[in-house]
């Protein structure tokens, strides 16, 4: 797992998937931010002929959209015809004619001092739209890692860094 | 220092001879080293827990400074800390309880800390039961090789959190199996140590976990399938209550009777509450239709009620009925009661109370012919709770409620005074 990850993150295609970050804990693997994505508000189409339930894998394929961030083109059931970069994602509800999915990397490890000032200061700033919130993520054979996560260009530890500094 | 004060004393005053003394003298000398012994291999577990600990919190604090190749070599370096002290402890220390248990539980710890900072490091995605899940199941083996009994029991604890952490999941199936394979791994090691050491504190400890995390795993069916988990759970109640009177376990102390006082408690806990009226209501709006979900939880309780009755079997072996006790059955009853209310739910809930009052009355008998208060009072208490069930769902009114607690309570003072009276006279 540890060499896929390294080769994925070396070798892979880079991605920018938009993004809104909130500040759980976990007691054991320590503070990180959920992110919620902005491919998830997506409808989705379904494929005719095909059977969708709740919690369904299904294969994404990822690509650059107008704006330079990740859009998800086309949703499969099989992994084995796709040739482009893809991502598993999960089926949140099925609705009469339309999928909503959820994007399963959900979690940024931050230090935890950083955590819930890195959520506050990006949810008070959600109103500017100039200011682009990003995970970066690593895709090669399906096997996606994230790596960063940025606010206005600067990763997002090093964002609230200098939005302490600049307050003290 | 008294002892040996006493024995010279006893010596001259020719109660025992020298030869007796020696043996006194060393039988006491035995004690002493064994609980000294126990006391390193408390220090040395606790030592090694604390460590754990302390190395889980610190990598909770986020070590976002460093390179990714350096972490994941930190990443390791407890576990392979871990895996020496253990490989040193079989080759040179084999004997040493401290030695065994401390590095077992070190090198547990550690590999839920490694696994911890690998999903740090590539900000893996995941739910905590998956977490636990992948702990327990590289924690397994060392249980195993290295014949650690408080490695067993951090790992039942884990099943417990497992267990809860599954409640309300879509895949209950998978969850059920996985739950299934994670305890039943365990069981072997936990039926070999009652057999080596049936009174010991890891035994103990166990006689009260296991039956704990069976009771959560059981609810990991209860997810859409709450109607028949009634007869489930009476079951496997009646089940342990069994099981805690089997004769390796009675009378050892209440440090050990976890499968009896779970068992015994829990029976009447349950059937309080299927004494309310509204419950059975609920109880027949929820699962018991033709979903084929509700398929499962019916197959397990079969499956529990079928164990029990072997159970009751093998207690009335001879066929004399004398070792069985009131709450032994009990689950039998329900099971009729059971099927009896999806029909008449108002008498089911009726005939629920007689049995509760029934069991009282036998309790309260067998406390007065085995001359125990405690079971006595127990017996008492029964009827007390019952009583103040009633008080909330009944149309009695304020005057009889009131002459109902009065009979109770004057009941407690007169039973327990003739007991203590006969045991003066005595």
């Amino acid at each position: 797992m540890i060499f896929n990850n390294e080769e994925t993150i070396s070798k892979g295609t880079e991605y920018k998937f938009k993004c809104m970050p909130i500040d759980p804990n976990d007691p054991f693997r320590g503070k990180y931010i959920t992110l919620s994505y902005e491919v998830e508000n997506t409808e989705y189409d379904q494929t005719i002929g095909e059977e969708y339930f709740s919690d369904q894998v299904l294969y994404g394929t990822v690509d650059v959209g107008p704006d330079g961030f990740a859009i998800i083109t086309h949703l499969y059931t099989s992994e084995s015809d796709i040739s482009e970069d893809y991502i598993a994602v999960r089926i949140v509800y099925v609705a009469q004619d339309h999928l909503k999915i959820d994007v399963p990397l959900d979690r940024f490890y931050m230090e935890e001092a950083l955590a819930q000032p890195a959520e506050k200061l990006v949810q008070s700033q959600r109103r500017d739209t100039s200011i682009q919130v990003y995970a970066l993520v690593s895709l090669l054979r399906g096997n996606p890692v994230l790596t960063d996560v940025y606010v206005d260009g600067d990763p997002i530890a090093e964002y609230v860094r200098l939005n302490q500094d600049s307050k003290n | 220092m008294s002892l040996k004060i006493d024995i010279e004393e006893l010596i001259n005053a020719q109660v025992i001879s020298q030869s007796t003394a020696d043996d006194i003298a060393s039988y006491y000398k035995s004690k002493e080293a064994s609980s000294s012994g126990r006391l390193l291999v408390i220090f040395a577990v606790l030592g090694a827990i604390l460590i754990g600990s302390g190395i889980i919190l610190i990598l909770a604090h986020n070590w976002d400074q460093m390179p990714r190749f350096l972490k994941t070599i930190i990443a390791f370096l407890p576990l392979i800390v871990g895996q020496v002290l253990c490989g040193y402890t079989l080759s040179r220390k084999s004997d040493s309880k401290a030695w065994r248990e401390g590095s077992s539980v070190f090198l547990i710890l550690t590999i839920g800390a490694c696994i911890a900072l690998v999903s740090q490091i590539y900000n893996l995605p995941g739910d905590l039961r998956g977490f636990i899940r992948g702990w327990m199941i590289l924690a397994l083996p060392i249980v195993y090789i290295m014949y650690s009994r408080m490695g067993s029991v951090l790992y039942v604890m884990a099943s417990i959190q497992f267990a809860i952490l599954t409640f309300g999941g879509h895949d209950f199936l998978g969850d059920a199996a996985w739950y299934s394979l994670l305890i039943g791994a365990v069981i072997p090691f936990y039926y070999h140590l009652t057999k080596e050491r049936p009174v010991s504190n890891a035994v103990n400890f166990l006689h009260w976990l296991v039956p704990i995390s069976i009771l959560f795993g059981v609810g990991i069916l209860a997810h859409y399938n709450e109607g028949f988990m009634g007869v489930t759970y009476m079951s496997l109640l009646g089940l342990f209550y069994m099981i805690g009177h089997r004769d390796s376990i009675q009378n050892k102390g209440i440090s050990s009777s976890g499968y009896l006082i779970i068992g015994a408690l829990g029976t009447i806990g349950l059937l309080l509450v299927f004494s309310f009226d509204g419950f059975w209501e609920w109880n027949y709006s929820h699962g018991t239709n033709d979903d084929s979900k509700t398929l499962y939880a019916m197959i397990s309780a079969i499956i529990i009620s079928l164990l029990a009755f072997a159970g009751l079997i093998y207690h009335d072996r001879q066929g004399t009925l004398d070792n069985l006790t009131p709450v032994m059955p009990v689950f039998l009853v329900f099971i009729a009661l059971f099927v009896l209310g999806k029909y008449q739910p108002g008498l089911s809930q009726i005939l629920i109370n007689f049995v509760i009052l029934a069991i009282a009355i036998f309790t309260i008998k067998s406390g007065v012919k085995h001359d125990h208060l405690g079971i006595l009072n127990y017996g008492l208490i029964i009827i007390t709770a019952l009583l103040i069930c009633r008080f909330f769902d009944t149309d009695l009114t304020f005057v009889l409620r009131g002459v109902l607690f009065i009979v109770v309570g004057v009941a407690f003072f007169v039973v327990n005074n003739i007991i203590l009276k006969r045991r003066r006279a005595q």
